[in-house]
């Protein structure tokens, strides 16, 4: 058996013998669930759609009673704490979405100082200096005195991310909080998630479904399997042992192990091998990969793509068992070239 | 009568007019009236607030939603089956009759709201929970008229003339019992402020922050049901004053926070409520109209308003 390494920090979160889904429905999801988090871990929990991701986050914050089993925050039973006391250590981001008319994006933030002001709700110059502070972690200082409903999709989750920090949590949960964004919006998000884990040592459980990008940023994963719960463990480990394979690839669809992704649609159309260098081999790669082109490196293939830079211009010269037949301006019409030559 | 402004203010002052009847009518009639008017408005107003946040519906409000209706069912009850005698059925009871009517009809706008708010909790579109309030208010109504034909003429015809909404049919008597329940329901609701706060990014994001949701909702629908229901009892089913002032106070102060809300409604409620009683007696005109139409004529504009506004939110 191996040693547990990491026994020097402390476990904010564990779950014994958990089991989720509805007591009054009396529908269980999943159970047997033994999990925990540390502090400062960023763990990303992915599994196909529908598969309960939401209620097992729901039921680690406390929203939700677990039908059997305990979930112990910070050494305690969550059931043995206040409603208070647990939104000063836990922060969720739902994907509940509401318009509410005649609020500044301060004041959605400053709500988060909720289990922290008196019952009057005033806040003292302590909360306005949290507010601001985790406005600028976001990097939304100049969003601070926009109304509410009239900031983009983007902005908006950076908000709700800053209302869940001004509650100052030890543990940050996160349920799809990039689900409707364009790529860039996403990334933006996930950064600033990124640096908040490491740098204050927040923990963050985030549900995702893009599997790619839990595998570039979670230190863990909790892979959530219809059929055998949750597996734990670092991405790494879980691709080498096949378990994200396994519980994303269907008949049609196999996962790839090597992009993190699924393969493209298209047809293989034969093998060829790139020359050159700088970010031009990686974009060629990537459009030939598309168009079904196989890119072997170090293997002598019939066709070899040769990328070369003159006076700042690039150009693509294609060689048919070392002759040159073609060059090409751009990688569009290099393309173009190649499926009709195979 | 024409009273000169001079003389108003006189006899508010406390001073001896020489016109003994122009004394009578200020501080017997015309001050309750005004009094009577400015807690209406303010308690309706509150009370929508608080169901436009609970609801978490621009569209609800104590008449909208079918609340009042409930209060007409517990005041029709107490009235036409429990039976009072006297020619008007509120002064008739004394001070007990009073209690017994604002508990009738704070019960019956709880128990209508509780069950309006079941209903939202599986509902989400606005547009259905509208309708749906309306159909509460028509099987309400329905039962109203049952109570109606088997009743005698005379607390029928008094029942009428409650349901066109009035500030004009409470005494000084009437407001030893409906001042102190209004004021006692809108100083309970300050405190009520901060949690109505949290709600307004939804049930489960007030959650994680700390607030107990079934006491909040629990507590605000007793605050809402008491307000809109004493005012109903005192003063009829007065139409639109609560849907419409949340918004209008909402637009003057330019805010969503229950903080500066909750008197901002107290205010405008109190104005608008005047300023319908004032043209219900237009000076000079010698006419009285029934207050729920000059209501109306204000507040279905602006519902009309709220729902162009609101429409991409709906959905």
């Amino acid at each position: 058996m191996f040693q547990d390494s990491s026994s020097s920090t402390a476990k904010v979160l564990e779950t014994m013998d958990l089991a989720i889904g509805y007591t009054d429905k009396k529908a269980v999801i999943a159970s047997g669930i033994d999990i925990s988090a540390r502090a400062g871990e960023f763990i990303c929990l992915v599994g196909p759609n529908g598969v309960g991701k939401s209620t097992l986050l729901r039921t680690l914050a406390g929203v939700q009673h677990p039908v059997e089993g305990n979930v112990i925050l910070k050494g305690r039973n969550i059931k043995l704490w206040s409603r208070i006391e647990k939104a000063r250590k836990v922060a969720v981001v739902s994907t509940e979405r509401r318009d509410p008319a005649g609020f500044s994006v301060f004041d959605i933030v400053a709500l988060g100082r909720f289990p922290h002001t008196d019952w009057k709700g005033r806040l003292s110059g302590s909360d306005r200096s949290v507010v601001e502070k985790v406005l600028g972690e976001v990097k939304a200082e100049h969003l601070t005195s926009r109304d509410f409903l009239r900031i983009s999709d983007g902005e908006r989750q950076r908000i709700m991310v800053a209302r869940a920090l001004a509650q100052e949590p030890e543990i940050l949960f996160l349920d799809e909080p990039t689900a409707f964004l364009d790529l860039v919006r996403r990334v933006e998000i996930l950064q600033i998630l990124k640096r908040l884990s490491g740098k204050k040592g927040m923990t963050i459980i985030m549900a995702i479904h893009d599997i790619s990008l839990a595998i570039d940023l979670a230190d863990r994963i909790w892979l959530f399997n219809p059929s055998e719960g949750i597996i734990d463990g670092s991405p790494e480990d879980l691709v080498l042992k096949g378990e994200i394979q396994r519980t994303f690839s269907t008949e049609e669809l196999v996962f790839d192990p090597v992009t993190g992704n699924y393969p493209s649609a298209t047809a293989l159309r034969g093998d060829v091998s790139l020359e050159g260098s700088g970010q031009a081999v990686y974009w060629t790669a990537r459009a030939l990969k598309r168009n079904g082109f196989r890119v072997r490196g170090g293997v002598s293939t019939n066709i070899t793509v040769r990328i070369e830079k003159k006076e700042e211009t690039l150009s693509w010269s294609v060689l048919k068992k070392g002759e040159k037949t073609g060059e090409y301006p751009d990688i569009h019409s290099l393309v173009e070239y190649l499926k009709d030559l195979f | 009568m024409r009273i000169p402004l001079g003389d108003i203010i006189g006899i508010l002052g406390g001073s001896q007019i020489s016109n003994k009847a122009w004394q009578d009518i200020v501080i017997a009639l015309r001050l309750p009236r005004a009094v009577t008017a400015c807690l209406g408005g303010a308690a309706l107003a509150v009370s929508g607030l608080f169901m436009q946040t609970l609801f978490q519906n621009p569209l609800a409000g104590p008449f909208v939603l079918g609340i009042n209706s409930g209060a007409s069912l517990g005041v029709a009850l107490v009235m036409m089956a429990a039976g009072t005698t006297g020619a008007s059925f509120l002064v008739a009871g004394g001070i007990t009759g009073d209690i017994g009517v604002v508990l009738a009809a704070s019960t019956g706008s709880a128990l209508v709201m509780a069950m309006v708010l079941v209903a939202a909790r599986r509902i989400s579109s606005n547009t259905v929970l509208l309708v749906m309030g309306i159909m509460f208010g028509y099987a309400v109504n329905a039962l109203v008229s049952v109570l109606i034909h088997f009743s005698f003429a005379e607390r029928v015809q008094a029942y009428l003339a409650w349901s066109f909404g009035s500030f004009s049919t409470s005494s000084a008597g009437d407001l030893t019992v409906m001042a102190p329940v209004i004021l006692t329901g809108l100083v309970f609701s300050f405190p009520m402020a901060k949690q109505l706060n949290a709600l307004v990014l939804g049930e489960s994001y007030a959650a994680t922050m700390g607030v107990e949701i079934k006491v909040l909702r629990s507590v605000a629908i007793v605050i809402a049901a008491v307000l809109a229901g004493t005012v109903t009892a005192f003063c009829g089913p007065v139409a639109f004053l609560g849907i419409a002032v949340p918004h209008l106070a909402r637009n003057v102060i330019r805010t969503g926070d229950h903080r500066l809300l909750i008197p901002g409604c107290i205010l405008t409620g109190a104005i608008m409520a005047l300023a319908a009683d004032i043209a219900v007696n237009l000076p000079g005109s010698g006419t009285a109209l029934p207050l729920n139409a000059v209501t109306s004529l204000i507040g279905a504009p602006v519902v009309i308003w709220i729902i162009a506004r609101y429409q991409h939110v709906s959905g």
